[in-house]
């Protein structure tokens, strides 16, 4: 029976990996703290990819840039509480764009907000990309934190595309 | 029977109490306008007001949206003139108040104190045929009676009254009228404006202000080339303010008035009224023709304005500023976390696309921001305002739903004066001793419990909405203005 019950676990967390995997994003493994109980999973939209480069609208002070939506769906059925955001411009972490995670992402359209909390099967809805008159090619968000389950999970979003300037 | 007129007694106390509930929502809604010393005071606080030229208002066909288009763009007032001939007129030649046109000022002035806006209400007799200074005394008081219940009003006796043309009015004739119309309301605040752009223009209409002890100095003033400069204001307020009573600059330079110069872009008004509330006037009047005649044309005010983008539309989007706070690490905004309703970060960087940073100010002290007002900071969601914890000496949220002592804040800078583009202030919790601050200056959280400023206190004030060119030397460039931001669609008014 232990042997059967720990193949079961073992193809449970295979499937959760090679589910982000599909996704295009990359989730890293658990801590195996709990590891019957299931772990928060998250599947990522931005609202265009690619996104084309613009010369308005960015932000108040930069106007041009990259710019789109991004919806951050828990999967699972497992809270999350992000305690970290890293944005990346072609694979490097981007310290111009060092910010919390509760400063980046919020509700979504006509639902509500808890403050650091993506609930179980719920989103949370940001505005992503670079204002800026540099050239990158690529955008992406990683998030770190810790589930209802008590499990710590770092989250790649999958590559934002940025358009040719 | 007994059941009958019980139900009918009833429904009478019901019809009674609803009407009775009525009133009194209607009667808190109100807002009353009085004068403190040489100072407008709204509900017994005094602020700085902005006016807008309304002059159209009889005839205007959409005067409920106007008028909620005005107030929503943050003007304080309208001045209208009742009597023009471009619609329903108030007054018969006889001094006779007429029916139609009384139903159309009354609504007017039901909306205006729906919205809570304060009506200017300018007489001019020369619009009414037959109406002479003498019978124009009887209309006036025929007025003053009709709109003794409204408390968001003043009267102007006479339009620009010493100009010596169909306009003039005597001084006698002006002093009979004004003590008619305090003998039928005392509370009625009255005057009546004089339009003198010589160097003795503002000591003239001092004088007259005082002989005849009119409530207020209203003025229309020069409209030379430096009619928006600190210097200008500060000569004619300073005289005016010897009188001892609120100075209303009511008629400052007219937009597109191909007589005069520097009239042609919002930047001239947006540094006149800061030049006038600076120099200690009460009251500013946006003098646009474009609300004067509504027998042609578009209908609707906010139309009108908007197909002017410069001065009107520009000046119009300036009225609530628009502003980011920059930590003084350069790099970050202050943030209100997920937009609103809840806490605040320091951490939102400039290169980061949105307008989560982005607050819309609420200036008690009305007019444009100057150091020591009194600001609450409205979040980008709409519904939350900056909030500082127990008063201060705690955190920083932005959970409030209103406007009250904790979402209150003294903006100040260094010196004084205008608050301008990227200029470098503090914000203290209301009447406080406790300062907002960044951790390490910006970064990371954010509260409002330092006892004293230093670097972490300061914040660089940035406009997202226009603003005066009148900005802090070496700035970098700033993006363009949002000039233009979505508004519900209108509804015509009821006909």
């Amino acid at each position: 029976m232990g042997t059967w019950r720990e193949t079961l676990i073992g193809c449970i967390a295979a499937m959760a990996v090679c589910c982000a995997g599909c996704g295009g994003s990359n989730q890293t493994a658990p801590t195996p703290s709990n590891p019957q109980q299931a772990t928060s999973a998250f599947r990522t939209t931005f609202g265009e990819n690619p996104v084309p480069f613009r010369a308005s609208g960015c932000n108040a002070s930069v106007p041009q840039g990259w710019y789109t939506t991004v919806q951050l769906q828990e999967t699972s059925g497992v809270a999350f509480r992000p305690n970290a955001l890293v944005q990346k411009l072609d694979g490097n972490a981007a310290s111009f764009l060092d910010e919390s995670f509760n400063s980046r992402f919020g509700a979504c359209s006509g639902a509500a907000f808890e403050a650091g909390v993506i609930p179980a099967n719920g989103a949370a809805c940001a505005s992503v990309g670079v204002c800026t008159a540099s050239t990158f090619s690529s955008y992406q968000f990683q998030i770190s934190g810790t589930d209802a389950n008590g499990h710590t999970i770092t989250y790649d979003s999958p590559m934002l595309q940025l358009g040719a300037r | 029977m007994g059941d009958r007129g019980s139900s009918v007694g009833r429904a009478s106390r019901h019809v009674v109490l609803f009407v009775g509930c009525c009133l009194v929502a209607s009667l808190a809604h109100a807002q009353k306008l009085t004068i403190q010393g040489d100072r407008f005071a709204i509900d017994g606080t005094p602020k700085f007001l902005t006016f807008i030229s309304y002059f159209g208002a009889m005839g205007a066909p959409n005067v409920i949206q106007d008028l909620h288009f005005l107030k929503s763009v943050g003007f304080d007032g309208v001045r209208i003139w009742p009597n023009l001939d471009t619609g329903p007129q108030l007054m018969n030649g006889d001094g006779s108040l007429r029916p139609d046109g009384l139903d159309r000022l009354l609504t007017i002035l039901n909306q205006a104190r729906q919205e809570r806006l304060v009506v200017d209400v300018t007489f001019t007799y020369e619009h009414v045929p037959g109406l002479t200074p003498a019978v124009a005394l009887i209309g006036i008081v025929n007025a003053t009676n009709a709109l003794r219940s409204y408390d968001n009003l003043l009267f102007d006796i006479q339009n620009e009254r010493n100009v010596t043309d169909r306009r003039f009015m005597s001084e006698e004739d002006v002093g009979r009228i004004y003590r008619a119309v305090k003998a039928a309301d005392p509370a009625r605040i009255t005057t009546a404006d004089n339009s003198l752009g010589q160097d003795w223009g503002p000591q003239y209409a001092t004088d007259f202000t005082a002989r005849l002890g009119l409530d207020v100095v209203a003025f229309h003033e020069s409209r030379g080339p430096q009619w928006y400069l600190p210097p200008f204001y500060q000569s004619i307020v300073r005289t005016m303010k010897a009188a001892g009573r609120p100075v209303y600059l009511q008629e400052p330079n007219s937009t597109r008035d191909s007589t005069y110069t520097a009239n042609d872009r919002a930047d001239y008004f947006l540094r006149a009224i800061v030049s006038a509330k600076l120099a200690g006037a009460a009251a500013w009047c946006f003098h646009t023709l474009l609300g004067a005649d509504f027998r042609t044309g578009l209908p609707f005010l906010e139309d009108r304005l908007r197909a002017y983008p410069e001065p009107e539309w520009a000046f119009v989007n300036s009225l609530i500023p628009r502003v980011i706070l920059r930590t003084a690490n350069g790099v970050n905004y202050v943030v209100p976390e997920g937009g609103g309703g809840a806490g605040v970060r320091a951490d939102r960087s400039i290169a980061g696309p949105g307008s989560w940073e982005i607050f819309s100010v609420t200036n008690e002290a009305g007019g444009p921001l100057v150091s020591g007002d009194h600001v609450a900071f409205a979040t980008a969601d709409g519904k939350h305002f900056l909030q500082a914890t127990g008063g201060g000496g705690s955190t920083l949220t932005a959970a409030g739903t209103s406007i009250g002592s904790w979402e209150t804040f003294t903006i100040e800078r260094a010196g004084g004066g205008p608050i301008r583009h990227g200029e470098t202030v503090t914000l203290r919790a209301n009447d406080s001793s406790w300062y907002v601050t960044a951790d390490r200056g910006g970064g990371g959280g954010v509260s409002a419990n330092s006892a004293s400023k230093g670097n972490s206190e300061a914040f660089t004030v940035l406009f997202a909405s226009p603003h005066s060119s009148d900005v802090v030397p070496g700035q970098l460039p700033f993006g363009t203005p949002v000039l233009n931001p979505k508004r519900p669609i209108r509804q015509s008014d009821p006909k």
